[in-house]
């Protein structure tokens, strides 16, 4: 794994949210997967949206990926990178394609991904991979974290 | 294949919820209680095996790069959300120690664990072993990055085309032996080669294959002597071909017996200069390791297949893997992430995991809109809608002829000991 650091904070641990049927706890635990430190150290907010997917439609993430700024399904969240730590994903009642989009300080996208998952209660975990994208590498010469920056000081306090 | 009822799916936990709702108990709070709604097998990951020199006796400090590279295009088309509907891909990776028969027993357990095709092995040795004693038999796709001897190339040329599972994105030693006599000649002008080359599937072949390529240029050897990999001592045939006063040496072999091979030629007596001609195997920082003294190689001279080729294609990818491992690219990592990216698109290509499918579906990604490094979510998209793609690689445009091999441009090597690099040129 590139980044193990990385993936710990960016897991969404998921605190269990009960819908008042003991032992059916309601959190969808997702766990983002950045390349590296670096590149969670140059995101500033992740846009999550959610697509629903029937048995039909499971290739639909390249279609979503491919097309500039989706802004169907629904956005469930525009989270702080470092808020993604408490951040728990609502079930959204099936299969789903799940896009996220990492934006920078300046809302340039510099990170992209999705997953196709069957969300239910008590499932394991959803794992997402984030890819580089076309910007990302112009953002990271252009302004690259300072000397000594690291995941602990700058989300050590947060969430 | 999904017509099984629901509650088959159902963990235990939530069959109970979904009891309860039914029971009417919790109607309208069973969102907490919903089960899966797909059949696992529909979400399982895809499985790829990747057999890699990880430790042993050459190859070791590049295999964790060719494997780097396999990994990139995997994060890309997981990135994209997989294949076959939203499946995962997983690279499971196994050490072949530089070794044939571990290599072969590796592949097998890969396959074993689910597998669907293999990457790799990086030397011919391991390559061939894997493909006659486990991917040939069970018709399983395998697709080296590395491998040049052209032993694979009549493996694929002594089967009919049905039987053919090997393929390539490093190009045949049939080309690179050309490229060795023009640098000999042109470059390091040499009038009385020797050479020198370890006895196996990938000196042997090269070695016959170079020396035709002389002959064809009007020049004789002065001497070609063969030596075992790893022997404990070269005393012997240094000093058969020291016999033969050569100018030059090409030298055939890997980068720990090459750093023999020059210590010892270093201290016999008298003196003897020669300029060194290398291959693909040595163009890599592990030669100056093994050779222990840089001025033992400054001036060594060779060929690879141009795997930094000046190319859009190469560009993005390389641009992929600085962004996610900090790193420039290192030889042949193009070609071991366009052996993946197109093992995966020609999965998705095939609509299967099916041996026979995927390799047919590799001569399909041929023609059509491009598809290049960096994009290949698009490239699933376009696969997706029923269109044909056209993969042009980080290493070239990876098109498979019958035999699984790709065509390639060369490049010339030197390595220098005032810059302690080495450099490189386009072979014309």
């Amino acid at each position: 794994m590139i980044c193990a650091f990385a993936n710990r904070l960016l897991t969404i641990a998921g605190a269990a949210v009960a819908f008042g049927l003991a032992g059916c706890a309601n959190a969808i635990p997702l766990e983002i997967d950045f390349p590296n430190e670096t590149a969670v150290l140059i995101s500033s907010n992740a846009d999550i949206r959610l697509f629903p997917v029937t048995e039909g439609d499971l290739d639909r993430c390249s279609t979503l990926l491919t097309t500039p700024s989706s802004t169907g399904g629904t956005l469930v969240g525009s989270i702080p990178i470092c808020d993604l730590r408490s951040y728990t994903l609502p079930d959204p009642g099936g299969p789903v394609a799940i896009l996220v989009r990492v934006l920078d300080d300046t809302n340039s996208e510099i990170l992209a991904g999705c997953a196709i998952a069957d969300v239910y209660p008590g499932r394991g975990v959803v794992h997402l991979e984030l890819f580089p994208t076309d910007d990302y590498l112009e953002r990271l010469e252009r302004d690259p974290p300072v000397s000594g920056a690291s995941l602990e000081v700058r989300c050590g306090g947060s969430s | 294949m999904y017509s099984r009822p629901v509650l088959a799916y159902l963990s235990p936990l939530a069959r109970a919820c979904t009891l309860l709702g039914v029971a009417g108990l919790l109607a309208t709070a069973a969102p907490g209680c919903r089960g899966p709604t797909l059949p696992s097998e529909a979400i399982e990951p895809v499985i790829l095996g990747a057999v890699l020199p990880l430790t042993g006796g050459g190859l070791e400090g590049d295999g964790p790069f060719y494997r780097d590279a396999m990994l990139l295009a995997v994060r890309e088309i997981n990135a994209a959300g997989g294949v076959l509907g939203g499946r995962r891909i997983e690279l499971i990776v196994g050490d072949s120690e530089d070794n044939p028969v571990t290599a072969a027993a590796e592949a097998q357990r890969l396959i074993d664990a689910g597998a669907v095709a293999i990457l790799g092995d990086a030397s011919s040795s391991g390559s061939i072993r894997i493909y006659e004693d486990v991917t040939g038999p069970m018709r399983i796709p395998q697709i080296s990055c590395t491998s040049t001897s052209t032993s694979l190339t009549n493996a694929n040329r002594d089967l009919p085309a049905a039987d053919r599972f090997f393929f390539r994105t490093a190009p045949p030693d049939q080309l690179q032996a050309t490229a060795v006599v023009q640098v000999a000649t042109d470059v390091a002008t040499c009038t009385s080669p020797a050479l020198l080359y370890q006895n196996d599937e990938y000196g042997g072949p090269l070695h016959d294959l170079i020396e035709q390529a002389f002959a064809g240029r009007g020049t004789t050897l002065v001497a070609s002597v063969p030596f075992e990999p790893g022997a404990s001592s070269f005393t012997t045939e240094i000093g058969m071909v020291r016999a033969a006063m050569p100018d030059c040496i090409v030298l055939l072999t890997y980068p720990p017996d090459a750093g023999d091979i020059l210590r010892a030629w270093d201290l016999a007596t008298p003196a003897m200069p020669v300029t060194w001609v290398g291959t693909d195997a040595l163009y890599t920082s592990t030669l100056v390791r093994e050779a222990g003294n840089m001025s033992l190689i400054d001036g060594f001279v060779g060929t690879a297949p141009s795997t930094t080729p000046m190319l859009s294609e190469f560009t993005d990818f390389e641009d992929r893997l600085r962004s996610v491992y900090g790193t420039n690219a290192q030889p042949f990592q193009s070609n071991c992430y366009d052996a993946a990216a197109i093992l995966m698109l020609a999965i998705a290509q095939a609509g299967s995991t099916d041996g026979e499918a995927i390799r047919d579906a590799l001569y399909l990604l041929q023609s059509g809109t491009e598809v290049s490094p960096g994009a290949l979510a698009e490239g699933l998209a376009r696969i997706q809608d029923d269109r044909t793609i056209n993969y042009e690689g980080a290493s070239g445009s990876v098109d498979f002829d019958e035999f699984g091999d790709v065509v390639s441009a060369y490049v010339v090597w030197e390595y220098s000991a005032s810059t302690m690099s080495f450099s490189e040129t386009e072979l014309r």
